[in-house]
């Protein structure tokens, strides 16, 4: 028998029905539906068709939720945070809305209720449900129209992409995080280096770290372009979901585990692309640019740009002229405005508490505000005592939600400020327009709090 | 979710050689909560063309102009990455583009371009001669049955289109009526599903 790839047995298990062009009708497992995916619903309702499996659909509020009272939202913004909850009820799914002790972030709620399960595939309107991908699930994001396709029929007609795999070895050093990790990986294949894959992510490297840090990993897959972010399932992803809401109980739960032993790469299966890497020479890694590609290590500069070629200097130029930077700037000479910790890529429990270490050995200097991923993280930090932390250091400690990563809800940056953000795009605007982003991780963003430049956390350790 | 089906097409083609154009540059978030009905007429590109106006001087009144015939864009790498926001396609469609010719796409992107009859042309080698031949004249004629792209000097490009894609366009997306003919088929599957992974098909919260 031929050996297998992960994504091959995750995909294997998932075709209903194959065309004669090569695309399969894939079955989907979970659909999570957040409060931005409206356009979706109308469609259904403009085709007269219904929810096929509301039992496999589940809402979350995050996009357009504020996460601070005061905060100033369009009258439009405000409105559109029903139409989730009367969708679910219209459809007869089950939504955790504001108010919820299960509301966050979808990809946030979705591992914690222990929805997201290993060998699943999952779908959502939001091209970071890669993240799930750090279960063994297959997990890639979806339009509107796919969107209104999988509610009616629970399914979605794709090609399969083609695998590629990181084999990560090593031990990351002091001060370096899966955040580091994944963006020195973007900066080495760039931005649509995984463009047509799905990336297997795998090692010795991988293996060490906890489930929150794979999440941030496989978040950030599509940064790189690739279609999902995947991981096999091991001892720490059973430990994870181990008593979660919706983990299977008892002798399913046996069976369950058992099923999921299967999921890993055949020993001899063969990659489109193969890659190892020994991740003990990483350093705290930030981008200096607009697209998540421009990643440097925090020792390093602004690029030089007098070798390139017209369009490619161009192109940087332009870049260096959004950020207000110059050529070979050293990057911790580089003054910001504000810090944002949060998103989901950063705003679980074990980020929250690599902030906090950090934050409590100073004080902010510029404005900061940490934002965890669900009620569940909230309430799991204040127990912890880390939001006292963060007030005593100045940070400003906010409600669930997506915030100053997409900037729809009123939490935004001013244009023309510099703001060090543990989030995973810094897209021209991303933030607010005219938005100045440095991606970072948590440990990173908040050593920058402390100093209002950005900084090698390093030296705070 | 029907559209009118895609197949010869001429008109003019803007040239914006840029890489990484993401769906926020495209359309930004703030615009996210109009509806399709509502439609996003002049707000395509909206901070990024201030954002290129300050930088480059260029003119970018093409963008928003009205055209009798279809107008076609010319990007370079990785063109709609980034946020799988489908309005992205909305923006450009409801701005008169019905072909984005690109040397890559984002994924997602391309999944939604093609559910709503937007042309997407992966272009590699030719991509250069192109972009030179867009400075002397904008026209150009694409026929997506013959996939191929011809510039007004009459040379005449071929491109590679994924059939699946190709077969949707020409045919004006009928591919939700095509899934739902295959309900037992779905039907089976669940059947098989809850056999083999119960915990898949009836996610049971503990009590």
């Amino acid at each position: 028998m031929m050996a297998k790839t992960l994504l091959d047995k995750l995909w294997a298990a998932h075709v209903v029905d194959s065309r004669s062009d090569g695309s399969d009708l894939l079955y989907v497992d979970r659909h999570y539906v957040h409060d931005a995916c409206s356009q979706g619903f109308d469609f259904l309702d403009q085709a007269g068709l219904t929810i096929r499996r509301p039992d496999l659909t589940f809402g979350m509020e995050d996009h357009y939720i504020a996460t601070r009272s005061g905060i100033a939202r369009s009258d439009k913004v405000i409105s559109l945070s029903g139409v989730l909850s009367s969708n679910a009820q219209k459809h007869g799914f089950t939504s955790y809305g504001q108010g919820s002790p299960s509301q966050g972030i979808v990809h946030v709620v979705g591992p914690e209720l222990g929805l997201t399960l290993p060998g699943s595939l999952i779908v959502c309107g939001d091209s970071h449900t890669a993240t799930h991908g750090a279960f063994g699930s297959l997990a890639f994001g979806v339009g509107a129209s796919e969107i209104a396709h999988v509610l009616a029929t629970q399914t979605i007609w794709q090609r399969k992409p083609k695998a590629m795999r990181f084999r990560l070895d090593g031990q990351l050093g002091l001060g370096v995080t899966a955040k580091d990790l994944i963006l020195y990986l973007i900066g080495q294949i760039g931005a649509r280096g995984g463009t047509g894959h799905v990336i297997e992510y795998a090692g010795s490297a991988i293996a060490a770290l906890s489930m929150e840090a794979r999440m941030t990993i496989s978040n950030m897959s599509i940064e790189a372009g690739a279609k999902a972010g995947i991981m096999g399932p091991d001892a720490t992803t059973l430990a994870y979901l181990q008593d979660r809401r919706f983990m299977p109980a008892a002798q399913e739960g046996a069976r369950a585990q058992q099923a999921w032993v299967d999921l890993v790469s055949d020993r001899d299966a063969v990659f489109d692309h193969d890659q190892l890497l020994d991740v003990s020479m990483l350093e705290p890694t930030i981008t200096w640019g607009t697209s998540p590609q421009t990643a440097v290590a925090i020792t390093g500069c602004v690029p030089a740009i007098d070798t390139l070629d017209a369009s490619a200097r161009q192109q940087m130029q332009a870049m260096m002229a959004y950020m207000g930077l110059t050529p070979q700037k050293p990057m911790q000479e580089i003054a910001i405005d504000q810090v944002f910790i949060g998103s989901c890529t950063n705003s679980r429990i074990e980020d929250l508490r690599l902030a906090a270490m950090v934050a409590q050995k100073g004080r902010a200097k510029v404005p900061t505000l940490v934002v965890p991923g669900s009620v569940s993280v909230q309430q799991q930090a204040q127990a912890e005592g880390l939001d006292q932390i963060f007030k005593q250091a100045g940070f400003e400690w906010a409600s669930p939600g997506c915030s100053m990563c997409v900037a729809m809800n009123g939490d935004l940056v001013a244009p023309g400020k510099r703001c060090v953000s543990t989030s995973n795009r810094n897209f021209m605007g991303r933030q607010g327009q005219g938005s100045r982003t440095h991606l970072a991780s948590p440990l990173t963003a908040a050593a920058s709090a402390l100093t209002g430049r950005l900084t090698d956390v390093r030296e705070i350790l | 979710m029907r559209f009118e089906a895609v197949n010869h097409l001429t008109g003019p083609c803007y040239p914006l050689p840029i890489d990484n154009i993401d769906t926020d540059q495209i359309i930004p978030a703030r615009f996210l909560h109009r509806s399709r009905t509502e439609g996003f007429k002049g707000l395509l590109f909206h901070d990024f063309l201030q954002q290129q106006a300050q930088s480059a001087a260029t003119e970018f009144q093409w963008v928003h102009a009205e055209s009798d015939t279809p107008k076609m864009l010319l990007a370079g790498e990785n063109f709609g990455c980034g946020s799988s926001r489908e309005h992205a396609v909305w923006a450009l469609l409801d701005n008169g583009f019905k072909v984005v010719v690109a040397k890559s796409f984002g994924d997602i992107f391309y999944g939604n371009a093609t559910n709503n009859g937007l042309l997407l042309i992966r272009l590699t080698d030719a991509w250069p001669m192109v972009l030179q031949r867009l400075a002397q004249n904008l026209s150009v004629k694409v026929k997506l049955d013959e996939q191929t792209l011809t510039t007004a000097d009459d040379r005449v490009h071929a491109f590679a289109m994924d059939e699946f894609f190709k077969n949707m366009l020409l045919n004006g997306a009928q591919e939700i009526d095509m899934t739902l003919s295959l309900g037992e088929k779905i039907a089976a599957f669940e059947q098989t599903q809850a056999q083999r992974f119960p915990w898949l098909q009836q996610p049971t919260a503990r009590t």
